[in-house]
């Protein structure tokens, strides 16, 4: 993948900007770290000897909690310089058929409708990335979905779902709704009827629900059952996949933080183009689920 | 009162018999339901054939035996008197006949870029597809009902009540294979 003469220029300019506010900022980490830690350490030595109290505990521990404060800011503004400035142009030109918002997120109501998790009561996202893949319309970003649990002391939340989230135009048309989901995982459902399918490797790993078992099988051919294991296999996630109005929603649960790069070592072209091949695998769900061919009445 | 421990074991199978023989019955009628929707799909292929015979007659002459076979196939499927274990056998020829016309395509250009041609072709591999999902479900119904007929103590129930086991519908060995319809079509 080369870029032209004018974005390797962009590149290459940002690239310096980044390494040169970099160093700026590891400057005033170090200073911060050599003022704060010492001020932190004869503030808690003075509040013990004097027995000034509590409070005073808490403002030495402000103290020595700034340069991680500063460096943290500094990291995740560098994090968005990275992907703004660098990896929006960068797609501009590899993938004129994308667009890439960094800060935004596939919509709740999307998450919601798709059917496949709780409603959360929190909901979170990242590097949303639109377009065209051959014929098919897709959307897809990080969401990290999670429920909250009250109790008399404190609030804690729980994920309902975290990772890599795509909806995609389906090439069959489809009336009613379809539910694979990876085994022991995913909502139950009681108003669908758990459809038993042919393939043995497909029964162990997915439970299917659906409305209509006819349908069921008109999407999930064995071709398809077989894409599901490998693209479960391939991006070593869980799997949960909604079949339902024109859409495929398509869930993969993992650790994985995607489209980032690691601040501290060297920003580098190749960074860029690492992110890159990232998105093209992400892209790949919609090869390897054959989403392209439409020899079916739907266009 | 030493009546009640009788009546009510009496009452528990009986309870349990009705449960199993309308299980039985469910299972019976999807098999049932299952069939009708392989028979609309086969009908909307049937309809199909006229228009798909017209336009591949008009650019591929030369496949003269694959179309009189289509047509003999389909004249065939017409008769009133027909057996359900011919007709089955009759609609796997079909579909292996119409599979064989699709491979030739490739040999005509015109065709293949042929509107009306590929609107049709569109539309059959919707319902070919559509009536792979329906066959494989009526098997998968077969298999839930002939299990129940098997499995004990349904199997007493089914004896009892007279329920048959039902044949499960052969997969055409084109769909067996698990081509890849992309491929076959060429597009």
């Amino acid at each position: 993948m080369i870029f032209s003469s004018k974005v390797n220029a962009i590149i290459e300019a940002e690239i310096q900007k980044m390494e040169e506010s970099k160093r700026q900022y590891r400057e005033a980490g170090r200073k911060a770290s050599v003022l704060c830690y010492p001020l932190a350490i004869i503030g808690a030595v003075l509040t013990f000897f004097f027995s000034l109290g509590g409070f005073f505990y808490i403002i030495a521990l402000l103290i020595f909690a700034i340069p991680f404060i500063i460096k943290n800011a500094n990291k995740s503004k560098l994090a968005g310089q990275f992907k703004q400035n660098l990896l929006v142009p960068a797609l501009a030109e590899l993938k004129p058929d994308i667009s890439y918002m960094p800060a935004m997120s596939i919509p709740q109501e999307s998450f919601d409708s798709a059917n496949l998790f709780p409603g959360p009561d929190r909901y979170r996202g990242e590097d949303l990335f639109e377009g065209l893949h051959g014929k098919t319309k897709f959307s897809f970003s990080e969401i990290h979905a999670e429920k909250k649990h009250k109790t008399k002391n404190n609030t804690r939340y729980s994920d309902i779902f975290k990772g890599l989230f795509l909806v995609a135009d389906f090439n069959k048309h489809l009336k009613n709704e379809t539910y694979v989901f990876t085994s022991g995982g995913g909502k139950w459902f009681s108003k669908f009827k758990r459809v038993r399918l042919e393939n043995p490797e497909f029964e162990a790993n997915f439970k299917v629900f659906s409305d209509n078992e006819i349908e069921a099988r008109y999407i999930l051919t064995p071709s398809m059952m077989e894409r599901l294991i490998q693209l479960e296999k391939l991006f070593e996630a869980h799997l949960f996949v909604a079949f339902k109005g024109y859409n495929v929603y398509i869930a993969l649960e993992n650790k994985n933080n995607y489209f980032e790069t690691n601040i501290n070592l060297e920003i580098t072209k190749q960074a860029v183009l690492d992110v890159v091949s990232e998105i093209d695998s992400c892209l790949g769900i919609i090869d390897e689920l054959d989403l392209n061919t439409r020899i079916w009445t739907k266009d | 009162m030493g009546y009640l421990l009788p009546l009510g074991i009496l009452l528990v199978i009986a309870i349990a018999l009705i449960g199993i023989y309308n299980s039985l019955v469910g299972r019976r009628n999807q098999v049932k339901n299952a069939f009708s929707s392989i028979d609309v799909m086969l009908k909307k292929r049937f309809d199909l054939l006229p228009n798909l015979i017209e336009t591949v007659k008009q650019y591929a002459g030369h496949e003269k035996e694959v179309l009189q076979n289509i047509v003999e196939l389909r004249n065939g499927l017409q008769q009133p008197d027909l057996s359900s274990s011919d007709r089955i056998s009759m609609e796997n020829k079909l579909t292996n006949q119409i599979s064989a016309l699709n491979l030739t395509v490739e040999n005509y250009p015109d065709l293949k870029a042929n509107e009306n041609f590929l609107n049709l072709q569109r539309n059959l591999t919707e319902i070919e597809s559509q009536l792979s999902a329906s066959r494989r479900t009526f098997n998968a119904s077969v298999l839930d009902l002939n299990n129940g007929l098997e499995k004990f103590p349904s199997n007493i129930v089914g004896n009892m009540f007279g329920f048959q086991k039902e044949e499960f519908f052969e997969i055409p060995e084109i769909e067996k294979a698990n081509l890849n319809v992309k491929d076959m079509f060429g597009n």
